[in-house]
């Protein structure tokens, strides 16, 4: 019986530390938001991190958001070749570093978005590279990124 | 019987197991929509269970009988709600993301041995999670099916000798 008390006791502590310090990891990001505005038909759209920025188990998340009235866009995200982590019915597409970026050098990537109606959209573009989580059991904590990391996103060519 | 014995049931067990496991394992080798799912039912499997079963240590440290069933059912419906909002409302997702983040914060300065800042933590705000809701039937489960709870929760123990004409309680 004192065994499976002990147990009992061993499975709550276990628990409450799973609940609090493992299940979600401290939010670690670098990003970058403009206003812009995009279309008739495609638009080209450059996500630039420096090579301190890019650490290769991150993800790097492309947001696209509706500005004022003429916003609601609702298009697809043609990917780079990469896979695609998410996509419709989202605005947010998420990108393993490793997929589009080469090791230890600066990293540009483009990424082509279409307005269906073929108009004018007023949107927020903003680019995030979110590093991975530790897998420490039970004090996950990823180092911050360097302070000379950079990530910028544009309208591009 | 050990108090708060249903911690140590298979499905509790087996939830945890996959939460941890899941968590530490499977997100970094195969991130994708089912290990992110896995984790919300894990969760939503066990969590209610811990304060339950805390408060009925506690109790039992007083001599008192389990908690009724109504904590349960009180824990199991604030799950849900925190579940559902942080998922579907900006500001409920960033209490959140800070809420936690303050509550690890005694753990990273231990561990840092220093005052590090108070930082948010991780929370994809994606709608459909709300399909692992169904999971919080599981504690439910747990609970009406430990005897002793059910028992000790929906009838009260009458301590002294029975009214007369009545059979004196068999005690286990």
């Amino acid at each position: 019986m004192q065994l499976r008390s002990l147990a009992v006791r061993l499975v709550l502590v276990t628990a409450v530390l799973t609940t609090v310090a493992t299940s979600a990891p401290p939010e670690i990001v670098l990003s970058a938001t403009i206003d812009a505005t995009i279309g008739p038909g495609p638009t080209s759209i450059v996500v630039f991190g420096n090579r301190a920025a890019i650490n290769h188990a991150d993800t790097l998340h492309v947001a696209i958001a509706p500005r004022g009235s003429n916003g609601g866009l609702d298009g697809k995200w043609p990917a780079p070749d990469a896979p695609i982590e998410a996509s419709e019915p989202y605005t947010v597409v998420g990108y393993v570093i490793e997929d589009v970026c080469v090791r230890d050098q600066d990293c540009s990537t483009m990424f082509t978005i279409t307005v269906p109606s073929g108009t004018k959209r007023n949107v927020s573009l903003s680019a995030t590279f979110q590093r991975a989580s530790d897998s420490s059991f039970f004090f996950p904590d990823n180092p911050p990124f360097p302070s000379d990391a950079v990530v910028d996103i544009r309208i591009g060519p | 019987m050990t108090r708060a014995g249903y911690l140590l049931r298979p499905a509790v067990l087996v939830c945890l197991a996959l939460w941890i496991i899941n968590d530490h394992v499977l997100k970094a080798a195969y991130a994708n929509w089912w290990t992110g799912k896995l984790s919300d039912v894990a969760s939503l499997a066990v969590f209610p269970l811990v304060p339950y079963a805390a408060i009925d240590l506690w109790r039992a440290r007083r001599g008192l009988p389990p908690p009724p069933l109504v904590v349960l059912v009180g824990w199991i419906a604030a799950t849900g709600f925190v579940m559902a909002t942080i998922r579907t409302i900006d500001i409920a997702g960033d209490a959140y993301r800070w809420g936690l983040g303050a509550a690890q914060w005694p753990l990273r300065a231990l561990r840092a041995g220093a005052l590090v800042p108070i930082r948010r933590v991780q929370l994809t705000a994606d709608p459909t999670d709300l399909l692992t809701l169904p999971a919080l039937i599981v504690p439910w489960y747990v609970i009406r099916t430990t005897k002793y709870v059910a028992r000790a929760t929906t009838a009260p123990v009458v301590r002294g000798a029975p009214p007369p004409g009545l059979p004196r309680e068999r005690r286990s």
